[in-house]
């Protein structure tokens, strides 16, 4: 929700590249879940807290305006971006949850990801490294 | 800017200790409306355009003590209040663990779909949910509430189970009169699967509302040889309060349904059971939502209570009961338009249509002098 202005040029280029990749959804390479769309909107939606084998499940988001975000709310989550603000607003504006923390690049992302079993994020398929295990592509 | 009645939860914002990560956000709208210019009820708005009726604006703070505990704060200033500011949620939160979070402080009486996020216009299609619905005028209690999350398969459980007090200026467009709601007890679950949403509610209460008019009325039977025991079947003294209400609403990203009803009843006093309902339809197309919805409220007669008076009172008791009836109609058509990722841009026409006469000299059961009027607004809401 922050400094939407500047970013606008960067988004409507990103959007036009993004329009034939693809988002990967990724975990550190320790973890053995499976993940469904639906298993991973949960996450993502603070429907969840925890992977299905019962370990604690931290996801991480990028900053909005970061073209791949745009990708994953359409293509992971199924919704748009006024749609995510919307059900994020009823959750933070009653006190029962908040966003996920936000990284501004992919290799803080990267990072993030293969140093935290407990964690999941995404990251434009294209940039997939083998320090972190893709567990879903859309 | 006043601040009134601060909970003592409140007054921990201000020592927090330095480490602690606090959040800031908030959301407002700004509305403006014009209507017939009738005092029909309670109308927000005449034929001048306004801007404050339905204009407010917030700003939360929600601090992570860490340990699992943290504390929310929001605070809210509403046009209508002359935008003086007041806590409408303040509260300590502990989170025992995944599922299940103890809250204490000022919270919100979940008795509608929207009541915990019924200032947030940003999140709901409506410039304000339908008033035939949502025409409690209080919606904030101090207390403590349990709330527990689960899934059943493929169904999300969420349990709100409350109990506090309300001390609120209640009836405050008609008889303003400050009251208590004593031992106020409620749970709220909701059920979601897949595209539906489900809910049902209860809260019952002792309810205090010392009315003038009714004390007033009261006394003056007393002396004229009633006894007390009969006329406390129209005072509002510690009278049981019941709020029952259930909903369904269905939203697979394009079609959006919302059905909602309730039913409040004070027994043993000079209040009518009101019934209240609407369903409400939408259809989002890329950032346009146009909307409809339909609602209305009506009151049962009631006809016991003037039978408990000696003979020569019944008719004027009959008929102070029978002058407060309403039954009134709600036709709302609007758009909502996400012109940008944290504000939505909204008209709305609202037609309301009276079915019993306002005037209480007319006889129940006539349809004469059937009253209607028109509103129309526009307002922005935004979140940041």
């Amino acid at each position: 929700m922050k400094s939407i202005f500047k970013v606008t040029g960067a988004v409507l280029f990103g959007m036009s590249l993004a329009a034939q990749a693809e988002v990967a959804v990724i975990v550190h390479p320790s973890n053995g879940d499976s993940l469904s769309q639906d298993e991973i909107q949960r996450v993502f939606l603070a429907k969840t807290k925890t992977f299905p084998s019962g370990a604690q499940a931290v996801p991480i988001d990028f900053d909005d305006g970061v073209a791949v975000k745009d990708m994953f709310v359409s293509n992971v989550l199924s919704r748009d971006t006024s749609q995510i603000k919307a059900y994020w607003a009823k959750l933070v504006f009653t006190g029962k949850a908040n966003p996920p923390k936000t990284v501004a690049t992919d290799s803080e992302m990267l990072s993030l990801i293969a140093a935290n079993p407990n964690m999941i994020g995404y990251i434009d398929a294209a940039k997939v490294t083998a320090d972190v295990k893709v567990v879903g592509t859309f | 800017m006043k601040l009134r009645s601060l909970p003592a939860v409140s007054l921990l914002i201000v020592s927090l200790p330095l480490s602690a990560e606090v959040t800031i956000n908030g959301f407002g709208s700004v509305v403006v409306g014009v209507s017939d210019d009738l005092n029909f009820r309670n109308n927000l708005y005449d034929k001048d355009i306004g801007f404050k009726p339905q204009s407010k604006f917030a700003l939360q703070a929600m601090a992570d003590l860490g340990e699992n505990l943290s504390v929310t704060a929001q605070i809210l200033a509403k046009g209508a209040d002359d935008f003086d500011a007041n806590f409408e949620w303040a509260y300590l939160s502990y989170a025992v663990n995944d599922s299940t979070t103890l809250r204490a402080g000022r919270l919100r009486i979940p008795f509608y779909r929207y009541s915990d996020y019924l200032d947030v216009g940003f999140a709901y299609p409506f410039i304000s949910p339908p008033r035939t619905m949502y025409s409690l005028l209080f919606s904030t209690y101090d207390g403590v509430s349990v709330l527990h999350n689960f899934s059943l398969s493929s169904i999300d459980v969420s349990v709100n189970a409350y109990a506090g007090r309300v001390e609120e200026t209640f009836f405050s467009t008609t008889t303003p009169t400050a009251g208590k709601l004593n031992n106020a007890m409620g749970i709220n679950s909701q059920l979601s699967w897949q595209s539906f949403t489900a809910y049902a509610t209860y809260m019952q209460t002792d309810v205090n509302i010392p009315v003038v008019t009714v004390e007033g009325l009261a006394a003056q039977l007393n002396q004229a040889g009633v006894p007390v025991s009969v006329t406390d079947n129209l005072r509002i003294n510690d009278d049981k309060g019941t709020f029952l209400g259930y909903g369904l609403s269905y939203d697979d990203g394009s079609l959006v349904f919302n059905a909602e009803k309730s039913r409040v009843d004070i027994d043993d006093s000079l209040n009518l059971v009101n019934n209240q309902w609407y369903v409400n339809l939408g259809y989002r197309v890329r950032s346009l939502q146009p909307y409809v919805y339909y609602g209305e409220a009506e009151t049962d007669r009631n006809t016991t209570t003037a039978a408990m008076f000696p003979a020569p009172f019944r008719p004027g008791i009959q008929a102070a009961f029978d002058g407060q009836m309403y039954e009134f109609t709600e036709t709302g058509l609007g758009i909502r338009w996400d012109f940008h990722d944290s504000a939505a841009l909204k008209a709305e026409y609202t037609k309301y249509d009276d079915i019993w006469d306002r005037n209480a000299a007319t006889q129940v059961g006539s349809q004469d002098h059937k009253e209607s009027m028109d509103q129309f607004r526009v307002g922005i809401d935004f979140i940041f």
